[in-house]
């Protein structure tokens, strides 16, 4: 990654009719890196990327790509390379034919298509499949096609729409390797659309959660993760669950106390702090065993769940709804539905955040995102 | 190989024999066949053995194998097979060629008016009759009809088109764009539109994509549909003699005319299986340059 | 249905040609249909008339066949076999089972060549002598009387010309006249007879020499860049002038005084007409040609009957005393009203029934219309 901006989205919106699908939203992605549009369905991140490759246009704003202002250009005239989720590989043209489609339209000698398309399928790892058609083959190879036809006219920045919402989970783990490999091997700049904040955290290098068609934040994926800017950030990238709090008083940039219940204890603050507040806990901070100053928890067992090492327990807890945590299996065995339970957070494990739904009851998780049990595993 | 059903009954004999068979949505071979029976018998009860009769009756009847040299000797019945194949080519490029802009426009429109529209439009030539329809088509063409007001208006001047081979054509083409348009329909919404988009985004122009993505897709289709509104335009006989006036002579016309004016059913079953054979020809022919695996793999 | 429509020999879209087929390929089709199929022998039993069906039918159950029976003959049933007699009686010929007794009104080419083939029943010597005296010598022939009879008129759309043609000569003078015409596509005959007049031959003699043929289509090729259309059904006749598509047509006497009636500015010339009659014959094979004789006898005899059922249908009648029955308005708008008789062009039937004669004059004639 360079300093070099690659991309530039300055204020851009969209308008469906009388729907705002995008908001001013500006965003600049630098040369060789990979910037992931993360956000619930219907969060505009998909406008947003079809704005760029050029299938729609913007209502207001300019988007540059290399300096060059291409808001108005056609998507043949943008030097761009796009993946999409159903892989949307030729039917009637053979891997390599494929691979070569952008190669022949830049009017490419033959001779240096066929080893063009050669070194792209060596990147995929594909080799020998040239005359293969798409329909014989698996998912995953057709995605790797489909990502070596998007790379093969060295685009200047490389879409990539939820490319591996088709695939099951052992392949999308692969397929998240070969791609941060090419990211990495190419230098390629890449702007990547999902909705899963685990393939976001995995293969970002800094991430842009998008919600309601507008930007929320941009930033590397261990800041949204530790240092969440808001509620939405917190709950929906990393699952915490927000307990109600008041804020007593600032302590300085980085910290604050608050009360929750009849308890007082000191946060740490990471965004902007303005009107309500929530007290964001992430599911594996809270414990057992108590530690100095810790928040405490209290609630009742509505569920466990074991998941291999951890057991997820699900609490009641008066004033701030359901609380989940992630603790280590053994530690939970004794928990039954229905026993009245104590947990502890240690105090810099807590983010005092805004509460961007005010008035919305601080729940853990997001319907869209829900926490796997090894989620944290591929985390940084 | 046994099917699911013969499998389960295998495996579950007791449950056989108490009567309480499992469902399975597949059919044993001679069920199959038994509910097929109808099917069949009416094939061959009023196609095959028709068409078998007519070839017998074409050798046979009146002059024997003289009805087929009548047939090739007599220059009207050779003019209208050629103008029966002529117009029946032309027709089925204009029908699939407008068949194709709507069936795309219905497959991509937004708007649901829209959609709901041209939906109507391509169904009304099925909702009337074969004599509303020529009787629309002849005011439409006729000397003081729209088209010729048009023509008219913008300073062309009025032209004959009513009792031309143009409104046989015109005519034919209106009963069978629905044909065209039901049967292209299918094949392109089966087309996956992010392939152009795909092209598109590779550097591909609007109408290199159509060219280099859609048309070669929906080609095998595009065929069958051709070759289905070829097979039903050589029949017509109604629209030739209603809008062709009788100088656009269609080989049915012809057909017709030797059974109910001349009386000569000889050469009139002759006349009927050399159509048959022709139009076969001609469309084994245009499925064999496409080929047959394209077409198979445009069926599957 | 227009009222002349049933006799034409339109295009019934499918079903003409269906029936037709049907009686083809199956030929056992024909026994399936129509009322009388079940009668055998014994003068109680019901005569079965293969005719024109709708109100054809109604006018002649009305007229004829119920006062026939009510004079103590034979109980008379209809099958509506429009457009498809001729196929139909082939059928039950060609497969022995003969259903019709008579056939109504068929058109005279028609009836010669069913005549030829020996499918009527030849009238006796003495019937056919009375009749000739009852109706005219004109009317008779020797399987049978006209009725419904029809001329083929010229007529000229008088919005578009000052002066119609007033005879045959005229009609193809396409110098004189360079008006559109429309002609019928179908039954040359009637076409031809006009075409060997224009040809030089005498209107007068048409019905007995043989028509010249090379002078009739040299005659029809100098009218072909005229013609603009041919028409297939009397509809369509209807349509082409009524639509200003062409300004003059060879059409039936009675579409043409619709388009009269209807307010269409039109001349009607019966001068150089064509005569087309068409005629009562019984079938050969019937078993109840006696009683079916006796039937054809009582409405020969009855023109009062005649008289009604002209005054119904708007169809000529062969009887003269009829003609005298008939309110004069509505009389002169007839073919076999003398007046109009004596103009028009008689073809010659007996040359077309040899089928040597009718291939010849039909191949040139389809030549012509498709060419």
């Amino acid at each position: 990654m360079t300093d070099e901006i690659a991309l530039d989205i300055q204020e851009v919106s969209k308008a469906f009719g009388a729907t705002n699908a995008l908001e001013r939203v500006t965003l600049q992605v630098h040369r060789g890196e990979f910037l992931t549009l993360l956000g619930p369905s219907g969060s505009g991140k998909t406008t947003l990327l079809r704005m760029i490759v050029g299938f729609e246009s913007p209502t207001a704003g300019r988007i540059l790509l290399g300096g060059r202002d291409i808001s108005g250009l056609s998507p043949a005239d943008r030097s761009a390379g796009m993946v999409f989720q159903q892989y949307a590989l030729f039917p009637h043209m053979t891997v390599a034919d494929n691979i070569a489609y952008g190669l022949k339209l830049r009017r490419w000698p033959r001779a240096e298509q066929r080893e063009r398309v050669g070194e792209m399928l060596d990147l995929v790892r594909l080799e020998g499949y040239e005359a293969r058609y798409p329909r014989q083959l698996s998912g995953g190879q057709q995605q790797r096609v489909a990502l070596a036809r998007a790379l093969a006219y060295d685009p200047e920045i490389i879409l990539m729409d939820e490319p591996l919402g088709a695939l099951d989970r052992a392949l999308r783990i692969e397929m998240e390797q070969v791609i941060r490999r090419i990211h990495r091997d190419l230098e390629a700049t890449v702007v990547y659309v999902t909705h899963d904040q685990q393939e976001a955290l995995a293969l970002s290098d800094r991430i842009a959660i998008m919600r309601d068609g507008r930007l929320q934040c941009v930033d590397t994926p261990e800041e949204l993760y530790y240092r969440p800017a808001s509620s939405f950030v917190a709950s929906f990238f990393a699952s915490s669950n927000l307990l109600p709090v008041t804020l007593v008083e600032r302590l300085g940039p980085d910290s604050a106390r608050v009360r929750y219940g009849q308890d007082e204890l000191s946060c740490r603050v990471a965004g902007e702090i303005a009107g309500p507040v929530q007290l964001a806990v992430r599911r594996r901070s809270l414990r057992r065993e108590p530690s100095p100053n810790c928040l405490v928890v209290r609630g009742t067992v509505a569920e466990t769940l074991l998941f291999g090492d951890e057991r997820e327990v699900i609490l009641d807890v008066p004033d701030a709804g359901r609380v989940v945590a992630l603790i280590a299996a053994h530690a939970a065995a004794d928990l039954a539905v229905g026993q009245p339970v104590e947990l502890y957070v240690p105090p810099e494990e807590t983010v005092l955040v805004t509460d961007v739904d005010a008035g919305a009851p601080g729940t853990a998780g997001d319907a869209d995102a829900p926490l796997q049990p090894d989620a944290l595993a591929v985390g940084p | 190989m046994p099917t699911h059903a013969q499998t389960i009954r295998r495996a579950l004999p007791s449950l056989r024999r108490e009567g309480a068979r499992p469902w399975s949505p597949t059919v044993g071979n001679v069920k199959a066949l038994i509910l097929l029976a109808p099917l069949v018998a009416l094939l061959v009860g009023f196609v095959f053995y028709p068409l078998v009769k007519l070839a017998i009756d074409s050798l046979t009847s009146d002059h024997g194998l003289r009805n087929y040299s009548d047939v090739f000797a007599n220059a009207s019945t050779r003019r209208a097979l050629y103008t029966t194949l002529i117009a029946s080519v032309i027709v089925t490029a204009i029908t699939v060629a407008i068949g194709a802009m709507l069936a795309w426009h219905l497959v991509t429109v937004r708007s649901p008016a829209v959609r709901a529209v041209l939906w109507l439009a391509v169904l009304a030539p099925f909702w009337m009759g074969t004599v509303v329809k020529n009787y629309a088509i002849i005011l439409f063409v006729s000397h003081d009809g729209l088209l010729n007001d048009l023509l008219a208006a913008v300073g062309i001047g009025r032209q004959q088109i009513l009792y031309t081979s143009g409104a046989v054509v015109i005519g034919i083409v209106y009963s069978m764009v629905p044909y065209a348009v039901f049967s292209l329909y299918g094949v392109f919404a089966g087309i996956d539109q992010s392939l152009l988009s795909a092209a598109q985004s590779m550097g591909a122009s609007r109408i290199q994509a159509l060219r280099t993505i859609l048309v070669p897709l929906a080609m095998p289709g595009a065929v069958a549909s051709a070759a289905l509104v070829f097979a039903i335009s050589v029949g017509f006989y109604v629209t030739p003699v209603l809008l062709g006036g009788g100088q656009t002579p269609f080989m049915a016309s012809v057909i017709q005319a030797n059974i109910l004016t001349y009386y000569d059913y000889g050469f009139a079953s002759a006349a009927s299986v050399v159509l048959l054979v022709v139009a076969t020809a001609i469309l084994g022919i245009a499925l064999r340059l496409v080929g047959r695996e394209r077409l198979v793999r445009a069926v599957a | 249905m227009g009222q002349l429509c049933g006799r034409s020999r339109m295009l019934r879209a499918g079903l003409c040609l269906a029936a037709a087929s049907c009686a083809l390929v199956v030929s056992a089709c024909g026994s399936s249909s129509g009322g009388g199929g079940s009668s055998k022998g014994g003068s109680g039993e019901a005569l079965v008339v293969g005719d024109w069906g709708g109100a054809f039918d109604q006018g002649t159950k009305q007229f004829y066949a119920d006062p026939f029976a009510a004079a103590g003959g034979a109980s008379v049933k209809f099958d509506d076999a429009s457009d498809t007699q001729v196929a139909r009686i082939e059928a039950q010929q060609r497969s022995h089972s003969v259903t019709w007794d008579l056939v109504d009104s068929i058109s005279a080419a028609d009836a010669y060549l069913l005549d030829r083939k020996g499918y009527l029943v030849h009238l006796p010597a003495a019937m056919k002598t009375q009749l000739k005296k009852t109706l005219g010598p004109t009317k008779v022939t020797d399987f049978g009387f006209t009725m419904s009879n029809l001329a083929y008129v010229i007529v000229c759309n008088m919005d578009r010309m000052k002066t119609c043609p007033s005879s045959i000569p005229e009609f193809f003078d396409v110098q004189r006249f360079p008006q559109s015409r429309a002609l019928p596509s179908g039954a040359p005959i009637y076409t031809m007879t006009m075409a060997t007049v224009a040809g030089g031959t005498p209107a007068s003699a048409t019905s007995t020499i043989a028509p010249n043929l090379p002078p009739a289509f040299a005659a029809l090729g100098k009218l072909r860049p005229k013609v603009k259309a041919f028409w297939e059904s009397a509809d369509q006749s209807e349509q082409m002038m009524r639509s200003g598509e062409v300004d003059m047509a060879l059409m039936w006497s009675g579409r043409a005084w619709r388009l009269k009636d209807n307010g269409m500015n039109i001349q009607i010339n019966l001068d150089g007409g064509a005569y087309e009659p068409a005629i009562w014959a019984v079938i050969k094979g019937s078993k109840h040609v006696d009683e079916s004789l006796k039937f054809m006898q009582w409405i020969a005899d009855h023109p009062e009957a005649q008289a009604r059922w002209a005054a119904a249908l708007d169809y000529s009648v062969p009887s003269p005393k009829a003609m005298k029955l008939l309110p004069k308005a509505k009389a002169i708008r007839l073919a076999d009203y003398p007046p109009n008789f004596r103009k028009l062009a008689v073809p010659n039937f007996q040359w077309y029934a040899e089928p040597k004669n009718a291939a010849a004059m039909n191949q040139q004639w389809q030549n012509y219309v498709r060419g």
